[in-house]
């Protein structure tokens, strides 16, 4: 286990995502009433960064490139063109912080030139 | 040249490609269901990966070669020609098309009917060989003389089946494509085409309400698609609002024929034409000086389109189709899902970069 602080609780708005860095570690903070969630900052579809191209409503983040969409906490593929789920980060908060279990790297699999095991495809 | 897909989730796919054609040409002519979106190099939706064989590169300076990992074998389905047979990956699934909608073939034809709609804005005709069937929304890949690269028009007529292709261009500065209309305008050349493509199609049984929203020569789809709705009486059972963006009174275009559909349908139709670099002072002309006698549902008003989506008719019945230059896009994506609550699936558009 690695906890790290990555915000306060506050500087996330209620119902909105907002880009960290983590010890370089880039974090994407969603927050949506008191639930807080934490992902790589692309989308797993074409990598496109999602602190840009992501929109937040009613709990769902859409990214405007191709429309994938996702539960805000949960990261779960809604129904729609989105074909896979986002990568979550462990995350609690503690003393009006959030907190990310950053073992690891979260990083999706695009098929790069160190990867032979080709899952993208 | 025989081209086969590797599968994660069931057996191989082969096609045939003639020589000579493109790798995406070749898929999608064979009823693959294959990703893509411009068909013309620039968005990179249709990367590949090559397992075995040989592909010539085509395009080298396409926009959308930017994000490949070429020394992994990836390349653009949309550029690429086969030059043996080849065994390929796609990183989506790939199905085979089980509707019967029209397939996407190679056409040739004569170009013709230059006509300056605006100081901007040049529609064009184009005479195929033989008829085809396309939808409401589709567009054409189109290869221009002596011009590298291709180029795609969304159509501006609709017809069940026709020879006769609408389209409309919006000049690009220092753009190839922009500068063969706008500077030769060469009439009766001869034209190879591939298409239709594109999935922002209208499919009238649906019955869905419709919000269609324009900028610049993204109308185009948006005219085929209230071309065929006046064909069927759509509108007797079913609403449409357009909102259609250009700068300012003198780049509007397409006006006569908006204002007849208005004047047919002044309830089920409304327009908006959104201005957004209209002048708004005491010395500028007001701009119901400079058009009169629209109808009541026909309305010119200052700003952005997305900045007119909340006074558009919307349930969750509506389908919204979009299409124009990408920042256009994206708020009006921003604004329908935020400020109008729609779903990812009632919206439909081709992003052209």
């Amino acid at each position: 286990m690695s906890w790290k602080v990555v915000c306060a609780n506050a500087d996330v708005e209620d119902n909105a995502i907002k880009l960290f860095d983590v010890e370089g570690v880039s974090i994407l903070v969603a927050r949506v009433g008191e639930q807080y969630a934490a992902y790589p900052p692309v989308c797993p579809h074409m990598e496109e960064p999602l602190e840009g191209s992501g929109i937040c409503a009613k709990g769902k983040l859409t990214c405007t490139k191709h429309l994938w969409q996702w539960d805000m906490i949960t990261g779960k593929a809604e129904p729609g063109p989105a074909e896979s789920p986002l990568l979550m980060y462990e995350v609690r908060t503690e003393d009006g912080q959030v907190m990310v279990n950053l073992e690891k790297e979260l990083e999706y699999d695009f098929d790069d030139d160190d990867d032979d095991d080709d899952d993208d495809y | 040249m025989k081209i086969t897909i590797g599968r994660k989730d069931g057996e191989p796919l082969s096609f045939d490609a003639h020589p000579g054609e493109k790798v995406l040409h070749a898929a999608l002519r064979n009823k693959l269901v294959v990703p893509y979106e411009c068909a013309t190099g620039t968005c990179g939706s249709c990367r590949a990966k090559l397992v075995n064989g040989d592909l010539s590169p085509g395009w080298v300076d396409a926009p959308g070669r930017k994000a490949l990992k070429v020394a992994r074998g990836e390349f653009l389905m949309c550029q690429c020609v086969a030059q043996t047979d080849c065994d390929i990956r796609i990183p989506a699934k790939v199905t085979v098309q089980e509707s019967t909608l029209p397939l996407p073939q190679h056409l040739t034809g004569r170009i013709g009917g230059f006509s300056k709609l605006t100081p901007d804005v040049i529609s064009f005709e184009v005479t195929l060989d033989h008829e085809v069937g396309f939808q409401a929304g589709q567009f054409m890949v189109l290869q221009l003389p002596d011009i590298e690269g291709t180029r795609a028009y969304s159509m501006v007529n609709f017809a069940t089946r026709t020879n006769y292709l609408d389209f409309v261009i919006k000049q690009f500065k220092g753009g190839k494509g922009s500068s063969w209309f706008f500077d030769q305008s060469p009439q009766d050349c001869e034209v190879s085409l591939f298409g239709p493509l594109g999935h922002a199609v209208f499919e009238p049984h649906l019955e869905h309400d419709l919000l269609l929203l324009a900028g610049g020569s993204g109308i185009a789809g948006m005219m085929a698609i209230l071309q065929h709705a006046d064909q069927i009486g759509y509108l007797q059972t079913n609403n449409i609002d357009l909102i259609f963006g250009v700068r300012s009174v003198p780049d509007i275009f397409y006006l006569p024929v908006l204002r007849a559909h208005a004047s047919k349908y002044p309830e089920s139709l409304r327009i908006s034409l959104a201005l957004s670099d209209e002048p708004d002072s005491a010395d500028a002309p007001a701009i119901s000086d400079q058009l009169s006698d629209l109808p009541a549902n026909l309305k010119i008003t200052r700003g952005f389109v997305h900045e007119h989506i909340d006074d558009a008719r919307a349930n969750a019945n509506t389908m919204a189709f979009i299409a124009g230059p990408p920042p256009m896009v994206d708020a009006s994506i921003r604004e329908i899902i935020v400020g109008k609550g729609f779903s990812t699936e009632q919206i439909r558009y081709d992003k052209f970069a």
